[in-house]
């Protein structure tokens, strides 16, 4: 038996490192972490205005981007009391969706499905063109602020027919990945015993209560070959819980069940963006005035990966104290369970498709 | 053209934006850190996806193992270019260590090209390549200049006025080296060359800046990543495209 | 340039001063690139009477949002006190209240993202230096996505521009309130306010010099050459413009105007084009006097 500390290409920034206890070419106990340099978001919103922190967040990583800004406008707001207009949360969600889509079809680009690019791209423009229009960028979009958005208009049209427009390509990516899940699943002996949290949809109602942060598993901090893993992972309710697509889809035999869950969301997604745009109004109010006073609020959002909270202390136009708890944090406690039993070949496929980013392990 | 990409201390939103390109213009990415890909690669342009702290002694010898093996560096983004929002940051590891460990690629690496943003567009990137592809120098001159060591330029005298638009050079004297409005507003000296177009505000990634005839920073937004610098048309001609 | 490179080719020229050939009726030297030049006005009165002289901005690009070659336009409107602002505009109806000459800085660009999130297909209307920042934004579009997206750009002759409470001294200095102005004017060479009262306040153009944005002496583009169309009152008769036509887009617009009727056009020969020639003219040689130009590259807080 040996101890063998290999890092995972994940096709997400940072770097994820699986130590693992293989016996026969079979896992046995395994753990995974991360070296990557924390940006230290929680550290560097200090003493900063509070809207620093939603465009910090956004550039933790470009896979939840969007979802961790909206994450803390509404975690700002709720520290503030603040009622934001619904044609803004209405917004925000549509804008979330277009989020998700992008992430999600930039991660099956990156698996090993061999999909068509030309069709997840086209997906991924019209995703950007949402973005666009509700964001006022493509990446990091600047126009989510506490109180709204800060939008003249909401171009509910082009919304509306930039989501539709791709519907049928989304379909159509969707059944090319299901088969192709179906093909790899033959192939890769696994299983998924673990607890879920996380319902299709926008927000999420988890807690800083349910939430409970550990240093990570002895296991790995005496064996690891690094000098340094930083993270931390995050339970749920007491418990190494799985959160992200699958957990949401409730597609949790396989692990290779994340592309497939995450293909369905697209279409989900798309059909959500088609119908917000349908019945918003172009010009209803989307933001409302803020006053910096004090507070302490949280919030949970469904970002592509999975649920991720943000509790954040405000002292008048200061941030005083945040907490970010990622999905990473999460999915990093629940992924020894899923590497065990697993034949070691097998373990970066595994691992890319549970959509672990170094960057978020560690922010 | 074959192309690697070196992701570092990043977010993606750079390679992420750059696969999108080389899908649009028909490049191949050959190589990729992202991927797995390690040690030298067989490629003919590496981009460096991100900032560099230096005190992570692997990812230092990374650069430079990967860097020296291609023939045309281009650092990809802000945080590749001048440091950016991961300079910005204070990146702590050790709680009593609290000062700039990060900086540009160009610091510890000789680089050719740098393209500004956060992220820089799809449309912006995809563009340089094509200027790299027919070897268009003059359309690839601000990608240049604004690479490697631009502290140590110097003016050339006595050249003569020819347009509106100074050369990048004479701009860069004035500034504070970092190349952000943010920073220092007088990059663009903003009483000499500003004419209150508004470009730098609508190109803005984090809408640090509003028009009030002249640009105005909202300093709780900012960035640093100086793409309201790059994207000013007085900081660099460019001939009708 | 474009006089060598015809040597080179080993083309006949029949001239090498002024109108090239003798044929155009402006010199591109001047004036930039272009395909025609018409002395143009609304037809709509409504228009003509909003707009400074003939309208000709105003009807061109509301014929443009009718017909839908584009469905927003960023154009500068005058809100109280004639101090401008952008704004993206889709009714063409709307368009009316950009219409006439501002005379201090609107940051129309600032409004170009906006437009193209929003929109399929943007106009944008603007100074030379703004249509000189769209062009550097499409071939350099570091954070501006879908520039493509501009289909059009229409380039006013400028030049220079005044800020805000640069314009007030100034009229204060003649003696004018600014809620007394009915009309403001650039014309022969004098800046001409006309008060409601019916008066007119003039003074030299040559004397705005200390009103003006610095930041505009070091610009030489007058008839905002790398625009697809350009348009001004100078060279033109009384309540005429001068149309300077670029592109083949804006030749297909201006025609499909003139035959619906939009735009009524003139002989050239009518106008005094020569005027165009002259101030472009006075305004690349007046860069080497100014401040940025002798300014740089001696910067007093770096050491060379």
């Amino acid at each position: 038996m040996e101890i063998k500390t290999v890092r995972i290409p994940t096709g997400t920034p940072g770097d994820i490192h699986a130590v693992m206890e293989v016996s026969d070419g079979v896992i046995v106990n395994a753990e995974v972490c991360s070296s990557t340099t924390p940006l230290a978001w929680e550290t560097l919103v200090l003493e900063k205005h509070p809207e620093f922190a939603i465009v910090a967040a956004e550039r933790v990583c470009a896979g939840c981007d969007a979802s961790a800004g909206l994450a803390v406008a509404e975690a700002i707001e709720n520290a503030l009391e603040v009622q934001v207009p619904d044609a803004a949360t209405e917004a925000r969600e549509a804008l979330n969706a277009a989020n998700t889509v992008r992430s999600h079809a930039t991660s099956l680009l990156k698996s090993d499905l061999d999909l068509d690019a030309d069709a997840l791209y086209t997906v991924i423009k019209a995703a950007k063109k949402v973005l666009h229009a509700l964001g006022r960028k493509p990446d990091h979009p600047p126009a989510i602020t506490p109180g709204g958005l800060e939008l003249e208009t909401i171009p509910t049209a082009k919304v509306e027919n930039a989501a539709k427009e791709a519907l049928e390509t989304a379909e159509k990516i969707k059944d090319d990945t299901t088969s192709a899940v179906d093909d790899l699943k033959d192939e890769i002996q696994a299983e998924m015993n673990v607890e879920t949290y996380g319902e299709p949809g926008y927000k999420a109602d988890l807690t800083p209560d349910d939430v409970e942060i550990v240093p990570p598993d002895e296991f790995y901090r005496m064996k690891s070959a690094l000098e340094l893993a930083n993270n931390h992972v995050a339970l749920v309710d007491g418990n190494p819980t799985l959160v992200g697509p699958q957990a949401r889809k409730n597609l949790t035999d396989h692990p290779l069940d994340a592309y497939t869950a995450k293909a369905e969301e697209i279409v989900e997604s798309l059909e959500k963006i088609a119908e917000t745009a349908e019945n918003l109004d172009p010009n209803a109010d989307v933001k409302t005035d803020v006053e910096y006073t004090s507070g302490e609020g949280h919030a949970a959002v469904e970002a592509p990966e999975g649920t991720l909270l943000v509790t954040i202390k405000l002292r008048n136009d200061r941030v005083d104290e945040a907490l970010m708890v990622t999905p990473s944090n999460v999915k990093a406690a629940v992924a020894g369970r899923v590497l065990k039993d697993l034949e070691e070949e097998h373990a970066p496929t595994v691992i890319k498709a549970l959509g672990l980013s170094g960057r978020c392990l560690t922010h | 053209m074959k192309i690697a990409v070196l992701s570092l201390m990043a977010c993606g939103a750079c390679a992420r934006n750059l696969e999108e390109a080389c899908h649009e213009t028909g490049h191949e990415i050959v190589w990729s850190s992202l991927d797995g890909d390690t040690g030298k690669p067989d490629a003919d342009v590496l981009f460096i996806d991100g900032a560099v702290d230096f005190t992570d002694h692997e990812t230092l010898e990374k650069l430079q193992e990967t860097a020296s093996a291609v023939g045309t560096v281009v650092s990809l983004g802000s945080c590749a270019a001048t440091g950016g929002f991961e300079r910005h940051v204070i990146g702590m590891r050790d709680p009593d260590r609290y000062h700039f460990t990060v900086f540009p690629a160009a610091k510890f690496t000789d680089t050719d090209y740098a393209i500004t943003g956060c992220p820089p567009t799809t449309d912006a990137i995809a563009a340089f390549l094509r200027a790299l592809d027919e070897r268009d120098e003059e359309a690839l001159r601000p990608y240049k200049v604004l690479s490697g060591d631009y502290h140590a330029l110097k003016p050339d005298l006595p050249a003569p006025v020819t347009g509106p638009e100074l050369p990048v050079e004479d701009v860069l004297l004035t500034s504070n080296k970092d190349l952000c409005l943010g920073c220092d507003l007088d990059v663009i000296e903003k009483d000499l060359f500003c004419v209150g177009c508004g470009t730098c505000s609508t190109a803005c990634p984090a809408m640090a800046i509003v028009m009030d005839e002249k640009p105005v920073i909202r300093q709780e937004r900012c960035i640093r990543c100086g793409t309201c610098f790059a994207s000013c048309p007085r900081s660099f001609k460019t001939t009708r495209g | 340039m474009r006089k060598i490179l015809r040597k080179l080719v080993g083309k006949e020229e029949e001239t090498e001063t002024g109108t090239d050939g003798g044929e155009r009726p402006l010199d591109p030297e001047l004036v930039g690139e272009y395909r025609t030049v018409l002395l143009t006005r609304a037809t709509d009165e409504r228009v003509r009477e909003a707009g400074q002289d003939g309208g000709t901005t105003t009807a061109l690009l509301a014929h443009a949002l009718d017909e839908g070659h584009v469905d927003a336009v960023v154009a500068a409107v005058k809100k109280n006190g004639w101090k401008p602002e952008p704004r993206i505009i889709t009714d063409p109806d709307e368009l009316i209240e950009a219409a006439g000459s501002k005379y201090s800085i609107s940051p129309n660009v600032s409004l170009l993202n906006e437009a193209l999130a929003a929109h399929e297909s943007v106009a944008i209307v603007g100074t030379p230096c703004q249509i000189t920042a769209v062009r550097k934004a499409q071939k350099y579009p570091y954070g501006l996505p879908d520039t493509d997206a501009v289909a059009l750009t229409v380039g006013i002759f400028c030049t220079e521009n005044f800020e805000y409470d640069n314009l007030l001294a100034l009229l204060k200095d003649m003696n004018v309130d600014i809620d007394d102005v009915e009309r403001m004017d650039i014309s022969k060479g004098k800046f001409i306010v006309l008060t409601k009262d019916g008066e007119e306040h003039t003074v030299p153009v040559k004397e705005l010099g200390r009103y003006s944005n610095e930041a505009c002496e070091y610009c030489t583009d007058f008839t905002a050459e790398e625009a697809d169309v350009s348009v001004g009152s100078v060279g033109a008769p009384d309540g005429w413009n001068v149309l300077i036509v670029r592109t083949e887009t804006a030749e297909e617009l201006v025609q499909s105007a003139v035959e619906n009727d939009v735009l009524e056009t003139k002989d050239p020969e009518e106008g005094n084009l020569n005027l165009v020639e002259k101030l472009s003219e006075d305004k690349k040689t007046r860069i080497q006097a100014s401040k940025c130009a002798t300014w740089r590259p001696y910067h007093p807080n770096v050491p060379l």
